[in-house]
């Protein structure tokens, strides 16, 4: 049939279980409440997401290595106080914003040779730099909330562009080049390439370490900009701005189809999964749930999505 | 069999099949304090025979009795009740427990009262019965609180000895019990293995140093693909017996030999050293197959790492083509034209996961690929069909996951990698193992064809027949030296042995018994 | 392969059925009656039992009213990101107006949004002055660290010079610094001889809290004053506290506490801490509501700032201060003796 000879590819791809689930959540939302399906509603859900999803593009690429990165949350919040910190003190634009790139690319890095080079397991190292991170943005701040933002970075958080927020657009431009750079660069080949197999990589003559290094610096890199536009959108650098990120990150990488063993996910993955997680939180204050009832179908919807993933990889072998 | 002695354990008309049949009509028995050497090719069976006796697995046909009563065998645990006891070449050791925590893993001695019955251990108890049991394979000097990765691999296999013996031993099986022995440390084993024979204690052992077997062993137990085809008192056996038992079907028609003008000089090592190997110089010339015989642990594969860069050498030179290189990594190796398909398929060679295609242009990106920043995927799709076609690699889609093929099929994907960058060397570890012979045929036919192109090739097999068949000559290593090279004329599977199993050692059990082929 | 389809359509079912239950069970559970006026509160994090006591005054304002409903509810960790969210959600459901505590100036923004969107937003608890808020309903801060301050002065008259340790929480926080300005200032005006030794963080941790004590009493012999600014050491048991126990009962050390959480109650019992000054939990909730919905379905005038007031608890109850026991029964009752706080009464 042919039909089936369309579906097939769809349900071997390790997206399909997400966007199933969107498109299943985003039915039944719009029938249980009028406000779902609104331009102005999922452009704030899109806005919502687009911290988390844009953060786990890094992530991704370090998860489907094999490795791990719990580090994103603190690198988050770290680069956004030292976007306001540099902003307020006077630095200007472009410097506020290199500088607290800067800060994410070289926490990556520190990450990568620890990982690469030191051959530290990565929970480990990257459970390390969470403290570390989340410790220089009290240094940073003192505890206080930094404001100074300037209007140019404020723009990036606030700004609508076509009728899309700004943090919308750069997490779709993100995306767009992450699957470029997964599809059809020698690096992304080998990201899949180390996570499947490692020491295999290695004896085809790649250089394994220098990618795994890549690979953080780009989720250093990555958590960075998600950071800068979630300080931007808020305001205000806060100190507790991206604390526990991490797990969303994670949450949003599995339901989405990355596999926590490596090998295998994309940058659609991040972005489905992120949405997922999104919409999830927002048709569940539209249907006037608890908090406490978020988080248990939050929870419930991570397990199901594993689950699902399961049974896909067993029948598509 | 000497007469009189009732046999301990009698083995009648095993079988035993996984996919194929693996174990066909074996018989034999074993005497109490007898030395038994189980001796056969890789998938000769033995291991399975080895594994039936101690419980593990369950033989399909056949009878086994022991001191003369029906043996009926749940598992291992089992069989440790009636005294029979296996050592696997794994060792099975908890390297972050103490000696006498492996010892007595799943049995410690509980203590009195209350307390025992609770599931506390009486430690005290515990260390001395350990020292006994230590005592008792001439290892007192390993202290019983030690942790066990504190200790060599022949102390481990002294502790393993020790547990079999603590639980009343009277048959113990060794798997390879030598093979990650050092010279010295073989010896204090065999004088072990001699001990038990003096205690009663039956032994049978497999081992792929058969110069070591004529050392010790009483009888000769020889299967080959999963038939007995010899068992012998160890006096009336010749090395030449043992081998053509083991070898035993009619070796060079298999081997279509391309005869290839041999040319001029490719490459060359001297002195070379690192790891386990020590001052190794060869060198290949054009059009060759150069084979590397010898046991497992002998250090080929090792000696290759060294020359691709993939371990570190302490010293010695390469040349290619008669200019000096340098290689600091593999990498290297590749941009000279050098290729290497190792020997472990699945952990060394293949991303099991991802597709053929993937697998095929994985080495190549770089090279062959690139187009600006991005790779071009026409260029691999046109390529990679054309390899599959060339090496007639069976399959759906080039897009179907390696993982889904079969064996031959897989190495072919291996081979496909490496040829697609035209190597002017290609390296091959044990390029047919694991393959149905079918396929082994197509890549000997291949292997043909890469010589009269003018590559130049390097064979590391433990298959004697594949190795002396296909190489032009035969470089034979033991112990991380190179012992010989034979020109393939002079190539016997008896000289490939027997240089393989030269060792000090070796050389005066040859010496006494006169073993030199 | 069909089957293999249908079994994940079976699982994506499931997965459905169990997310609209969630849906279904946390409706029934949560929404009050359909008034005519549909208001929701949201607390900072959903981990802080003061917030179940504002809770109850706001359903407890509710249920005097007629035709309001309310929905409570709050992120699940203190994440000023997630409440953004929550705020721009319930602004696409057009709710009749808000109950909010700032997590800081980062949800400004969002504020403004839903203010700009017609809904009247009423701060509790943390204020966020520079929004365009309707108004603000809670305690004096500074107010309360002043009458901390009054009652250190009036136990200590006459003992010397004080040397004082501060408990606080996470440094830095704003309500924390107020008070504790509020405390140095009444004891400048008493002109009492003092010195603050140190300033020791709990960061909101009551482990973290009760070591913070215990080892600057250990480390510092000459402490005789020590004044927390949260409720943190006093809501374990005593037990966990021997040196601190041991000073106060000898007489070598005055305690003051901010709050008055019933846990701590029996601490002002035994004499341990002098007396506790209160912000009204309940009040939040109860006068946060009525504060909300006078200026929704009346149009009412409260000014900027509604200082709902403290509670203050001392062993003998004299003056405005209630007793132990009087407080144990608000407690009890969970009716903390609130009347609404109409525009007229300012």
């Amino acid at each position: 049939m042919k039909v089936k000879k369309l579906i097939n590819p769809f349900l071997q791809s390790a997206e399909a279980g997400a966007f199933l689930a969107v498109i299943i959540l985003g039915i039944v939302l719009t029938t249980a409440s009028p406000q779902f399906l609104t331009v102005s509603n999922l452009t704030f859900v899109a806005r919502g997401f687009s911290f988390i999803a844009i953060a786990s593009l890094g992530v991704g690429l370090v998860i489907i290595t094999g490795g791990i990165d719990l580090s994103v949350g603190s690198i988050m919040g770290l680069s956004g106080v030292i976007a306001a910190f540099l902003s307020s003190h006077g630095f200007g634009t472009v410097l506020s914003l290199s500088g607290a790139l800067l800060v994410g690319v070289i926490m990556g890095f520190l990450n990568g040779i620890l990982v690469a080079k030191a051959k530290l397991a990565p929970f480990i190292v990257t459970l390390g730099m969470l403290s570390i991170g989340r410790g220089l943005v009290y240094v940073v701040t003192g505890g206080w909330p930094m404001q100074g933002l300037t209007k140019p970075i404020l723009f990036l958080g606030q700004g609508f562009f076509l009728g899309l927020p700004l943090p919308v657009w750069i997490m779709i431009v993100l995306l767009i080049i992450m699957q470029i750079i997964l599809r059809y660069t020698a690096f992304g080949w080998y990201v899949y390439s180390i996570g499947g197999n490692d020491e295999a990589t290695r004896l085809s003559g790649v250089f394994v370490d220098r990618i795994k290094i890549g690979v953080y610096v780009i989720s250093g890199f990555f958590a960075s900009i998600g950071g800068i536009v979630l300080t931007a959108r808020l305001g205000v650098g806060e100190t507790t701005a991206g604390n526990g990120y991490e797990l969303n990150v994670i949450a949003a990488l599995v339901l989405g189809g990355v596999s926590l063993s490596g090998g295998m996910g994309s940058a659609v993955s991040a972005l489905f999964g992120a949405a997922l997680m999104g919409i999830l939180r927002n048709g569940l204050v539209l249907l006037g749930v608890s908090s406490f009832w978020q988080q248990i179908s939050i929870g419930t919807v991570i397990i199901l999505a594993a689950l699902f993933d399961q049974i896909r990889l067993k029948y598509s072998k | 069999m000497k007469v009189g002695i009732e046999p301990l354990l009698k083995l009648k008309g095993i079988e035993k099949s996984f996919a194929a049949k693996v174990l066909d009509n074996v018989s034999f028995e074993i005497e109490p304090g007898e030395i038994v050497a189980l001796l056969g090719e890789n998938g000769a069976g033995k291991s399975t025979l080895m594994k039936i006796i101690s419980g593990i697995y369950t033989a399909d046909v056949g009878h086994i009795s022991f001191e003369n009563s029906t043996l009926i065998l749940k598992g291992p645990k089992h069989a440790q009740k009636f005294g029979i006891n296996i050592i696997h070449q794994e060792l099975n050791i908890v390297k972050n427990r103490t000696v006498a925590q492996n010892i007595y893993l799943g049995r410690e001695p509980k203590m009195s009262g209350f307390l025992g019955k609770l599931g506390f251990v009486n430690y005290r108890l515990m260390k001395s019965d350990t020292e006994k049991a230590l005592a008792l394979v001439n290892a007192r000097q390993i202290d019983p609180n030690q942790q066990a990765r504190l200790l060599t691999t022949a102390q481990l296999q002294l502790v393993e000895i020790a547990r079999a013996l603590s639980m009343d031993s009277k048959i113990i099986l060794m798997d390879e019990p030598t093979s990650s022995l050092t010279e010295d440390q073989s010896d204090i084993l065999i004088e072990l293995i001699k001990k038990l024979k003096s205690d009663g204690i039956a032994v049978v052992f497999t081992t792929h140093r058969i110069l070591e077997a004529f050392g010790i062993a009483d009888r000769f137990v020889i299967l080959r693909d999963g038939k007995l085809v010899s068992d012998v008192p160890a006096k009336s056996a010749t090395y030449e017996n043992v081998i053509e038992w083991m070898v035993g079907r009619p070796i060079q028609n298999l081997y279509p030999k391309t005869k290839v003008a041999i040319g001029p000089e490719v490459l060359r090592v001297e002195a070379l050293s690192g790891g386990i190997n020590k001052k190794s110089d060869f060198t290949v010339y054009k059009g060759e197959i150069l084979g590397f015989g010898g046991l497992v642990g002998a250090g080929r594969s090792e000696l290759m790492y060294l020359l691709l860069g993939v371990n570190r050498k302490k010293s010695g030179s390469i040349f290619l083509y008669d200019d000096e290189i340098r290689i600091k990594n593999i990498n290297d190796a590749i941009r000279l034209g050098i290729g290497f398909v190792p020997e472990d398929r699945k952990n060394q060679s293949l991303i099991l996961g991802q597709s053929v295609r993937f697998n095929v242009a994985l080495a190549g990106l770089k090279q062959l690929f690139k187009k600006g920043l991005f790779i071009s995927n026409n260029t691999i799709d046109r390529t990679t069909s054309e390899y599959i076609k060339k090496l007639s690699i069976r399959l759906h889609s080039s897009k179907q996951a390696v993982r889904s093929l079969s064996g031959g099929n897989q190495q072919k994907v291996v081979l496909a990698k490496w040829l697609l960058l035209q190597p002017s060397v290609l390296i091959l570890d044990e390029p047919t193992r694991g393959v149905d012979v079918g396929a082994k045929a197509e890549i000997y036919q291949l292997l043909g064809e890469l010589v009269s192109k003018g590559i130049t090739i390097i064979l590391i097999s433990s298959d004697l027949p594949e190795l002396i068949g296909l190489s032009d000559r035969i470089v034979v290593m033991s112990e991380g030296r190179i012992v010989k090279v034979l020109e393939q004329e002079e190539a016997t599977p008896h000289q490939v042995m027997y240089y393989a199993g030269l060792n000090e050692k070796t050389a005066e059990v040859v010496n006494e018994r006169n073993l030199q082929p | 392969m069909s089957r293999n389809g249908m079994k994940m359509i079976v699982v994506l079912l499931l997965a459905v059925g169990i997310v609209t239950t969630a849906f279904a069970n946390g409706q029934g559970e949560d929404a009050d009656d359909d008034g005519a006026y549909k208001y929701v509160a949201i607390a900072k994090s959903m981990d802080n039992p003061a917030f179940q006591v504002a809770e109850q005054g706001a359903r407890d304002r509710v249920a005097e009213l007629d035709g309001v409903s309310l929905e409570w509810t709050a992120p699940t960790a203190a994440d000023p990101a997630n409440m953004v969210q929550m705020i721009e959600s319930y602004i696409q459901r057009g709710v009749d107006g808000m109950l909010i505590d700032s997590l800081g100036p980062s949800i400004t923004t969002a504020i403004n949004q839903a203010v700009d969107a017609g809904i009247p937003v009423v701060m509790f608890d943390s204020d966020n002055p520079e929004s365009k808020r309707t108004a603000y309903v809670g305690s004096d801060n500074y107010q309360g660290g002043y009458l901390c301050g009054e009652m250190y002065v009036k136990a200590v008259k006459g003992n010397g010079k004080q040397y004082i340790a501060i408990l606080t929480g996470v440094p830095g926080a704003l309500n924390l610094q107020e008070r504790d300005k509020g405390f140095k200032e009444a004891l400048n005006d008493a002109g009492v001889d003092y010195e603050i030794v140190v300033t020791v963080p709990g960061n909101d941790d009551l482990t973290q809290s009760v070591e913070a004590v215990e080892n600057t009493l250990r480390g510092n012999e000459k402490i005789n004053g020590f004044f927390f600014d949260g409720p943190w050491p006093l809501l374990v048991d005593s037990s966990n506290l021997p040196l601190m126990m041991e000073k106060t009962a000898a007489g070598e050390l005055t305690v003051v506490s901010f709050d008055t959480l019933q846990q701590e109650l029996a601490y002002v019992a035994d004499g341990t801490v002098i007396g506790l000054v209160g912000q009204k939990y309940y009040g939040w909730g109860y006068h946060g509501l009525t504060v909300l919905h006078e200026i929704v379905a009346n149009g009412a005038k409260y000014p900027e700032i509604v200082n709902t007031g403290v509670d203050i608890v001392t062993k003998d109850g004299t003056g405005d201060a209630f007793t132990v026991e009087e407080f144990n029964k608000f407690w009890d009752n969970f009716s903390f003796n609130e009347k609404p706080i109409m525009p007229e009464d300012l």
